[in-house]
């Protein structure tokens, strides 16, 4: 019998850094990585020599990246492991802070993702199996053909798309740790050169460099260590799941999520009518369409009316990349996942300022990596 | 007139006459069908061995999802891609035949496209069914 996080100790997040996502730079991952870090061990007041464990979650840095930084905030002996899982690794590397800290085997445990922009290398390719699309087969085609399909089934338009990017471009522009800080309106964005599909330029992703940390904590160490136990954010839900075989006409994706979200729900013990706050893998305007309906939000029907009628805007019933998602605020790979963290706690505490969403409670952050691999978490103001 | 080289031989098997070209794929006794071929063990079951079979797959399907790419760093843009649901079974992700746009719904079947690149042969694309042999 599996056990949920329901079943073990409470854990919480006491603190979160960033490091501001952005175009490759020649800012050292050293230096990124420490910015990110120094923040959250600020954030949550207690000393870095506390922290028992660090799970470093990356793609491209290469191996042994955690010590190659963490050593400069003094060489504690803390436990250190990297974690990769494409772009959950963030999420992955918070998993396994959670994980540590709920089972008792830490009291203090740090998840920090960093990545400079570079070529990946990925196992798939490497096993010998061709496809007929090949490199034709951008990520961007992808996701454009599960547009195309999603247009053609249900009541969306090709502007529907594009208004998902100008929601969270608005929310990026006020969010200091975001790769695009600038608004832009729908004729801009529909006006801009197409990628693939229906999908323009500020639809997709940019992937640049850029660091993100967390450090999650027992209630024992909250009380040990003096911490603010009003801005601790309580992890209610962790699951991670794998793609299985779907029917012919269902997305991967999508049903992927559907799976690992229907867990967490279960873990969390709340629905979708809780959420107030959700940081999805946007990697593309598409997604955060078909992740609305994954996660029970809406039916595919009603979600382009929701996106309309601001529904998923900050202020509306359920704020939906508040900030600014892969879109906008960015997806340096690594650090994607535990940004998202980063920003459901903030929006937790009712500290997100002009991009905070109204008696924020529950929250939940999702990532999808290629393969395919899902990680959810469920965060709740206690 | 010989035929064409084919890219992706492992992929994709042409039969004398100059019918439509077939797609390779394994069977596992439990009916799951893999393609791309692969004879690691079934995605669905875990089956593995002498359990999955080699069999070829007729290219005619309906076209489920079609779009223009416009950005790539090596290949010339734009190019169509869809996926396509094949009468036998799987639904797979292609490039499609450039001459004509094609709508969501089309009948299509596969068909052996002479590329720019001659020395690298011909390659698989999806066509209207009817417009080529």
């Amino acid at each position: 019998m599996s056990k949920g996080l329901a079943a073990l100790r409470p854990i919480y997040v006491v603190g979160i850094g960033l490091a501001r996502y952005g175009k490759p730079s020649e800012t050292s991952f050293v230096e990124l990585g420490l910015t990110a870090v120094r923040a959250a061990v600020s954030d949550a007041a207690i000393p870095f020599r506390e922290v028992q464990s660090a799970s470093v979650g990356t793609v491209t840095l290469g191996m042994a990246a955690g010590r190659a930084f963490l050593r400069y905030m003094g060489a504690t002996g803390l436990a250190i492991q990297q974690v990769e899982n494409a772009s959950a690794s963030g999420s992955t590397a918070f998993r396994q802070a959670c994980l540590e800290v709920a089972s008792g085997m830490s009291d203090v445990a740090l998840a920090v993702g960093v990545d400079k922009a570079a070529p990946v290398n990925s196992a798939a390719s490497k096993t010998g199996i061709g496809s007929l699309a090949g490199a034709a087969m951008i990520p961007a085609a992808a996701f454009a053909l599960m547009a195309d399909d999603v247009m053609h089934r249900y009541d969306v338009k090709a502007e529907d798309l594009a208004r998902i990017a100008v929601k969270n471009h608005a929310n990026a522009a006020h969010n200091p740790f975001a790769h695009f800080q600038k608004a832009r309106t729908l004729e801009e964005v529909l006006s801009e050169p197409k990628i693939a599909g229906a999908l323009t330029r500020s639809q997709c992703c940019p992937i640049g460099d850029g660091a993100a940390a967390v450090i999650v904590a027992s209630e024992a160490a909250i009380k040990r260590l003096g911490i603010a136990q009003k801005r601790a954010v309580r992890v209610v839900a962790s699951v991670a799941r794998s793609e299985r075989v779907y029917a012919p006409g269902q997305w991967a994706t999508v049903e992927l999520t559907r799976e690992t979200v229907a867990s967490a729900y279960e873990q969390a013990s709340v629905g979708p009518k809780d959420l107030d706050v959700v940081e999805v893998h946007d990697a593309f305007s598409i997604e955060e369409l078909l992740y609305m309906e994954a996660l029970g939000l809406c039916d595919g029907n009603e979600a382009a009316a929701w996106v309309r009628a601001g529904k998923t805007a900050v202020g509306g019933s359920c704020a939906v990349s508040a900030s600014g998602g892969l879109i906008a605020m960015g997806h340096p790979l690594g650090p994607t996942g535990v940004g998202q963290v980063c920003e459901i706690t903030r929006q937790l505490r009712g500290e997100a300022g002009a991009r905070q969403q109204p008696n924020a409670r529950v929250g939940l952050a999702h990532m999808v990596g290629v393969g395919q691999v899902c990680i959810v978490h469920v965060l709740r103001a206690d | 007139m010989a035929e064409p080289s084919v890219r992706k031989p492992a992929l994709v098997l042409t039969k004398e006459g100059g019918s439509a070209p077939l797609l390779r794929a394994r069977r596992c006794t439990c009916g799951h069908v893999s393609f791309p071929p692969q004879s690691f063990g079934c995605e669905r079951c875990g089956r593995e061995g002498g359990e999955l079979s080699d069999v070829e797959l007729a290219t005619r399907g309906v076209l489920t999802a079609v779009v223009q790419v416009y950005v790539h760093s090596k290949i010339p843009v734009p190019y169509a891609i869809g996926r396509v649901q094949l009468d036998e079974g799987p639904a797979i992700d292609a490039p499609l035949d450039g001459r004509e746009p094609l709508a969501i719904g089309t009948r299509v079947v596969g068909a052996l496209t002479p590329t720019d690149d001659a020395s690298s042969g011909a390659e698989f694309r999806f066509a209207r069914e009817g417009s080529v042999q």
